[in-house]
């Protein structure tokens, strides 16, 4: 992969991936605005269950909770699980998760997987090793089965076909088909209804995610839209769910909250179209559903955040609202960050999950505006956390050395009020050559040179003022004495 | 890994070394209560929320008249074909068997119990599912339905799939049935004991945004969403 600086000038450059990304979180982000608006005003008619900032403080209580107690309530989850006639594995890292779902291909004898949109399944890159295996793995949210066709991972947590024109799409159907496609959604969704639903009739396996998890219960819940969350989950005759143990609540009533939350922040919708809740497989005598369920919690990382000062990042509900709103993010997409987690939440904890890994850098990819904070429903201090990260980085020497020298110097120099004035005397004088006059008569200075050039790239310098602030107050306090 | 070294490890970061008894834990909600309780109201909210998802609903006065506005909802939709429905007390009543196929729709048999898929099969073929539901929510145009009768693990017959697979879903339900909020309906299942193997809370029909947020209805699921109150 090529480094964060590269990836950021390649999607920088593409300037049909960026009006793409910018269109839809746009329109996300107006849906979102306009739906929280209602819930208030409903809100204060006493016509829903709470405001935003209620449900937004009654979920981080659930989640707070659930977080302190949560190896009580994997366990409260596994018992009834199994009770419901599940069966339960526990998985520490992405090896675990292929290891305990090829075991059951292989028990099954199955051949071909159809899986529902999973976070947690991009997570631990479960397609690759079980394609890498021959085993036929189609991905069944529309938007997912595009990205699936493109080769390529999802550059949103929600719509992860976000940055695909139809006409590409129409193209990548189309080979599919054997025969051209027009551009127009209706055709193109016929053609994919149509397509998976033979998948999902001849499917062994059904995969899924989970959005949240009852412990009292063991019941899975499934937020979805196009309905292939409930295919997958009722069709094949065995059913995998892959867990993050962040995904607890600890009671059928908490829902509500979080139900509230999480459509609501990810589309604008009051609801999606379907919330499914799973407990256990077919009951005997049930005419339909898998014979066989498995959950599969997952680990992955999510235990270097547990009681350490990132622990409020495992509330996330990945609702993508943070994307939406996020200056970065609107302009280079999802696909720059390189981690399968963009976005503020995507720089958070896609190191904190690696201990760093390969994204050291991810931190630095904001502008600490603190808009993704204001968006999050679950209020995580993402803008926070992420200068947090940047310390980390450079306390367990993770971060460029180089960079760290740079920012030590600078800190030495800014300290001292005579080296401080200098430098600005020097950069006054420094600047001259290259300032402009606009016929505005405001001066600017376009175009710096050497290391200066990285910002005059991309936009324009006022030249620093003909006097300080500083030399200013001195005058003025002289001025006052007299 | 094993169960108890997952816990373990949970443990170890939580800053404890052995179990810590059971946790105190009271779910509540800002506004408990929230939303009119008038049956009529809540009614009327519940058919301006589908219509807003694109759902078709329709009162009748009476049981009599379910079937023949089943009939006429299929011929208007220009279905044809099998169509399936829940073995169900809230739809056995209706005389839709006989209204169907004298109309030209003979009804597919459900198979309980048998090993395989027949019945996924068999719903597959429908070009209509009927289906009853367990609660209405009015705040948000839902219809919720267990794959068994809620509270009676011992009452089979309903299945995942009738509402799910033809591209028409037709569903019955009772004025009586209806709720403000999905709050009350989780605080019912709570109440209720054994939950079904599936509890779908349904929306409208199927839609989708993925491509260039444009949207488009019947993806995976029904295209068309009927819901006849009682």
């Amino acid at each position: 992969m090529p480094d964060l600086k590269t990836r950021i000038n390649t999607a920088l450059r593409d300037e049909r991936l960026r009006g793409a990304v910018r269109y839809t979180a746009d329109n996300l982000r107006t849906k979102r605005n306009a739906i929280l608006a209602d819930l208030n005003e409903q809100a204060a008619q006493g016509m829903a269950i709470g405001t935003f900032d209620d449900l937004r403080k009654q979920a981080r209580r659930i989640k707070e909770h659930t977080l302190k107690h949560l190896d009580y309530y994997l366990e409260q989850a596994a018992d009834q699980i199994r009770q419901s006639g599940g069966t339960v594995h526990w998985a520490a890292d992405s090896a675990d998760v292929v290891r305990i779902t090829e075991e059951i291909i292989e028990r099954r004898q199955a051949k071909k997987v159809i899986k529902s949109k999973s976070m947690a399944s991009e997570e631990v890159a479960l397609n690759h090793a079980l394609e890498a295996k021959g085993i036929e793995v189609v991905e069944s949210d529309l938007g997912e089965y595009i990205i699936q066709l493109a080769h390529e991972t999802p550059a949103h947590i929600v719509i992860p076909a976000i940055h695909k024109t139809r006409q590409q799409i129409a193209d990548m159907f189309g080979e599919v088909a054997g025969r051209q496609l027009t551009t127009d959604t209706p055709t193109l969704t016929r053609f994919a209804r149509e397509t998976l639903r033979q998948k999902f009739m001849a499917a062994d396996i059904g995969i899924s995610g989970a959005n949240f998890l009852v412990a009292e219960t063991g019941t899975i819940c499934l937020v979805t839209n196009e309905g292939n969350g409930r295919l997958t989950t009722s069709v094949p005759p065995v059913h995998i769910a892959i867990v993050g143990m962040d995904k607890l609540v600890p009671t059928l009533e908490d829902l509500a909250v979080l139900l509230g939350l999480l459509p609501r922040s990810a589309t604008g919708q009051k609801i999606t179209t379907y919330f499914n809740m799973i407990t256990g497989p077919r009951r005997p005598g049930e005419p339909d559903g898998p014979e066989e369920l498995h959950v599969i919690f997952l680990d992955n990382g999510r235990t270097n955040l547990l009681g350490s000062k990132y622990e409020e990042a495992l509330m996330c509900i990945r609702c993508g609202a943070c994307l939406n709103v996020c200056p970065v993010y609107r302009n280079i997409g999802g696909h720059a960050y390189g981690s399968i987690y963009p976005g503020p939440i995507g720089s958070v904890i896609s190191p904190l999950l690696t201990d760093f890994g390969e994204w050291t850098d991810l931190p630095q990819a904001t502008s600490l505006c603190g808009a993704c904070h204001e968006a999050c429903p679950m209020g995580i201090h993402l803008h926070e956390h992420l200068v947090r990260l940047r310390m980390d980085a450079v306390e367990k020497g993770k971060a460029d050395p180089g960079f760290t020298r740079l920012m030590k110097l600078w800190m030495t120099a800014w300290r001292n009020p005579t080296v401080y004035r200098m430098a600005a005397k020097i950069g006054r004088l420094g600047m001259r050559p290259f300032v402009k006059k606009r016929p505005d008569g405001t001066e600017v200075a376009e175009r710096l040179p050497g290391p200066f050039a990285a910002w005059t790239n991309t936009r324009n310098v006022p030249p620093i003022a003909k006097r300080t602030f500083h030399e200013r107050w001195a005058e003025l306090e002289k001025e006052a004495q007299r | 890994m094993n169960q108890q070294a997952f816990i373990n490890r949970v443990r170890s970061r939580l800053g404890r070394s052995g179990a810590d008894g059971i946790p105190q834990w009271t779910p509540s909600l800002p506004i408990p209560d929230a939303g009119p309780t008038d049956p009529e109201a809540l009614v009327e909210r519940y058919q301006a929320e589908l219509a807003k998802l694109s759902g078709e609903s329709y009162r009748v006065a009476s049981e009599a008249e379910v079937a023949p506005l089943v009939v006429r909802i299929l011929k208007e939709a220009g279905a044809s074909g099998p169509v399936a429905r829940w073995d169900d007390p809230v739809l056995n009543g209706l005389g839709l068997d006989e209204a169907l196929t004298a109309a030209g729709y003979p009804v597919t048999p459900l198979r309980h119990g048998e090993p395989g898929r027949p019945q996924v099969e068999l719903v597959e073929k429908a070009a209509a599912g009927i289906t009853g539901a367990d609660f209405a929510i009015a705040e948000t145009g839902t219809l919720v339905m267990g794959s068994s009768r809620p509270g009676d693990a011992a009452a089979p017959g309903r299945g995942r799939t009738v509402s799910l697979l033809p591209p028409i879903h037709i569903a019955v339900v009772q004025k009586e049935q209806f709720v403000y909020t999905a709050a009350q309906v989780f605080r019912q299942l709570r109440q209720m004991g054994v939950l079904p193997s599936q509890v779908i809370f349904a929306s409208g029909p199927s839609r989708s945004a993925d491509i260039e947020n444009d949207l488009s209805i019947g993806v995976h699921g029904p295209g068309q969403v009927h819901v006849i109150i009682i």
